[in-house]
């Protein structure tokens, strides 16, 4: 079923005509314009023919989000910027993939992915059962819904005590005073009502709990997002993991600004998502390991790898690959180079990248290369809640302590790797998101606050390359590899 | 009418029992019932009644299809089956909710025997609905069910909402109706056999119930 369209359709010049954006943008090109005084633009050395600058870029996972990650590359774009090498989780993974099947590596791809978004309803994506979707629209646009849910149980449940109470008052009484004999007839009827409806109402939330069960713990079945990803992998010649692969890796021809004993032969492009292997408990990076699952790739969807990334649990259902011919020699060659594992399993889970990898920039590392030809540039999502930090420790709610748990566990596989490899946080904008106003899972998203998204992605993205100094970066990642060369 | 009314009782300790006995029949074909989404599970009747969207009910049918042969030929029989017998459950179910609410009307004011003879009366209704369900479901199991469009699904909702809407309320209603007149006292002794008759056809189909049986397991893959 193919997503609906929302009724008064954004265009796409809603995003790049938004006055935000054309300041943040005409801002910066006067800081690069060197006619009128202003400093080069430059932020790496690998550059096309038609004067295209090439990074490697990772964009962070986080729901509806994923708009301001377009709104950051809208801007990277316009200031002749290209993607070499891109990787991205979830949302980040939504985008990863547009950019990398949409046209040529050196053309701009933000119109094309920004008309993507205009023609989807969002909330269309949200595809489970009526009630869940209901239940989802009300838990994250209305902030106390889960306090007006419990008065109005504690209400029904309180009324129908009043009521079993009356029977039996208006029972006693009517022996006395027959004239209340309709109203005890009346009130015994709608005690049965109110029975009735709580029945229903038990029986229901059991039967919508039990479909839970039965989709594996997924209250959306995701199959609106697969074939809206799949359509438009297809709209971009994109079929087959060879595709993919084919895509991701044209270049037109590189050269490099400046000498780099590395060249350039060895430059190509890739894409990788990231998601999270249940089964056998592992981070999964599609395409590149798609051996550990069949033994001709081809037979894979791609869209299914971006639908593995954004499996966020329990809002989607898994992703699953069924049927891996564990027993075949090739599987089994791939499971042990990978992971060491000599058993490989029948089937595979996936869920959300996000778990493991939100921000997967350690796989840029690049140890062969002394002096970096190219950045890394990354996009965070900061979506931290101004309360974050300044509430007491001690006087979190359970959901609070365990959200925190999560987010200190999952986060942590990315931060140690930027914590241990600093100079990589210096090609990482960040996307300011903290003031509360926006939910990523809110999949009912009001038009302008997508273009308020995409207009805060804009100025993060103005903001960090007023500040990238590519020589300070590729000065300090070269002292850090010579570090370790001697460490070693 | 005269004999209805005379009879009331009898019919529905005979209603009840063609009820109790279909549904014990169905619960037995529900066992049966089996569907591949993803895995093997279990679904039930009310999966196909409440579906929440226009591909869930292609989507389970596909999946009988998808399973073992073995398994396939099993939980078709027992759907189908199902859906045949639910034809002889119709007329036990709305009759004996037509039956409670027509005695209850014989106790009431006179706005009450409007209420009551108006529930039991209506309850053709929902015995309508069930059967455009019934072949609706029949007409859907086969190996490529395309998906109802989107007003076919809202009509089914709705068919379904009226269904049990009407059925429950009615017997919400009557059910209250004669537990106040049980009560108050305000009922005829010579009735009373009718009850002792009632509760041991329900003792009985409780009693079978609870006999132990060997869980049934999908047929292996």
């Amino acid at each position: 079923m193919p997503p609906e369209n929302t009724k008064a359709k954004l265009a796409i010049t809603d995003f790049i005509n938004d006055s935000r954006v054309k300041a943040d943008l005409e801002n910066l090109k006067k800081t690069f314009d060197t006619t009128n005084g202003g400093r080069p633009f430059i932020v790496s050395d690998v550059v096309d023919a038609a004067g295209h600058q090439y990074v490697n870029l990772v964009q962070k996972g986080g729901g509806v989000f994923g708009i301001a990650l377009v709104g950051y590359t809208y801007i990277l774009e316009e200031m002749g910027i290209r993607f070499l090498r891109l990787a991205g989780t979830s949302a980040g993974a939504i985008n990863t993939a547009l950019i990398t099947v949409i046209d040529n590596k050196e053309d701009k791809k933000s119109a094309a992915v920004l008309q993507a978004i205009c023609d989807l309803d969002f909330f269309s994506l949200v595809d489970g059962h009526p009630a869940a979707r209901w239940l989802i629209r009300k838990f994250i646009t209305k902030k106390d819904f889960i306090g007006k849910a419990k008065n109005w149980l504690v209400f029904g449940l309180v009324f129908f005590g009043l009521l079993v109470m009356a029977d039996v008052v208006l029972v006693g009484l009517r022996n006395k005073f027959p004239a209340l004999s309709a109203w005890t007839g009346a009130c015994f009827i709608l005690t049965g009502f109110w029975s009735l409806l709580l029945m229903m109402i038990t029986s229901y939330t059991i039967n919508l709990f039990q479909r839970l069960k039965n989709s594996g713990f997924g209250i959306n079945p995701g199959d609106v997002f697969y074939n809206w990803i799949k359509d438009l992998l297809l709209k971009n010649g994109v079929a087959t993991v060879s595709d993919l692969n084919k895509k991701a890796s044209a270049c037109p021809p590189l050269s490099l600004r400046v000498h780099n004993e590395c060249g350039v032969e060895d430059l190509k492009g890739d894409v990788t998502f990231i998601t999270s292997e249940l089964v056998t408990q592992n981070k999964i990076q599609f395409p590149a390991m798609c051996s550990l699952f069949r033994t001709d790739p081809d037979t894979m969807q791609p869209a299914g790898f971006i639908r593995a990334s954004m499996s966020i649990p329990v809002f989607f259902e898994s992703y699953m690959i069924n049927d891996i011919p564990y027993s075949d020699d090739r599987i089994i060659a791939a499971w042990k180079a990978f992971f060491h594992h000599s058993n490989p399993p029948a089937n595979a889970r996936f869920v959300d990248g996000g778990i493991l990898s939100n921000f997967p920039i350690s796989i840029f590392y690049n140890a062969n290369v002394p002096v970096p030809r190219l950045p890394s540039f990354g996009i965070d999502l900061d979506d931290s809640k101004p309360g974050d930090k300044g509430e007491n420790a001690f006087n979190w709610s359970l959901t609070g302590y365990a959200g925190r748990m999560f987010n200190t566990i999952r986060n942590y596989y990315d931060k140690d790797f930027l914590l241990k490899n600093e100079v990589y946080q210096k090609g990482v904008g960040k996307v300011d998101l903290s003031d509360g106003k926006y939910n990523w899972l809110n999949f009912f998203l009001p038009d302008q606050d997508k273009i308020d998204m995409f207009a805060l992605g804009a100025q993060a993205a103005c903001e960090f390359l007023q500040q990238f100094d590519w020589n300070t970066y590729k000065d300090n990642r070269a002292a850090l590899q010579k570090q370790l060369t001697k460490n070693q | 009418m005269e004999t209805i009314s005379d009879n009331a009782w009898c019919w529905l300790c005979m209603s009840m029992a063609v009820l109790l006995v279909t549904t014990f029949i169905m619960m037995q074909q529900t066992r049966q019932f089996f569907t591949l989404d993803v895995v093997v599970r279990h679904f039930s009747i009310l999966d196909l009644e409440f579906p929440g969207s226009p591909n869930e009910i292609p989507n389970l049918v596909k999946g009988i299809y998808a399973l073992p042969l073995e398994q396939q030929t099993k939980t078709l029989l027992a759907l189908r089956g199902q859906l045949w017998v639910d034809f002889l459950f119709m007329p036990a179910v709305y009759g004996s909710i037509f039956l409670i609410c027509f005695k209850v009307a014989e106790k009431m004011n006179p706005a009450g025997v409007v209420l009551f003879s108006w529930l039991a009366w209506l309850q053709l209704i929902p015995w309508l609905c069930d059967i455009i369900e019934n072949i609706y479901l029949l007409r859907k199991i086969h190996p490529n069910v395309p998906a109802s469009t989107k007003a076919v699904h809202k009509a089914y909702q709705w068919l379904e909402i009226t269904k049990w809407g009407l059925s429950s309320i009615a017997a919400v209603c009557g059910l209250s109706a004669l537990l106040f007149f049980w009560i108050t006292g305000d009922f005829d002794a010579g009735s009373l056999h009718y009850l002792i008759i009632l509760v041991v056809e329900i003792g009985v189909f409780i009693g079978v119930q609870l006999i132990p049986r060997q869980p049934v397991l999908p047929s292996a893959i």
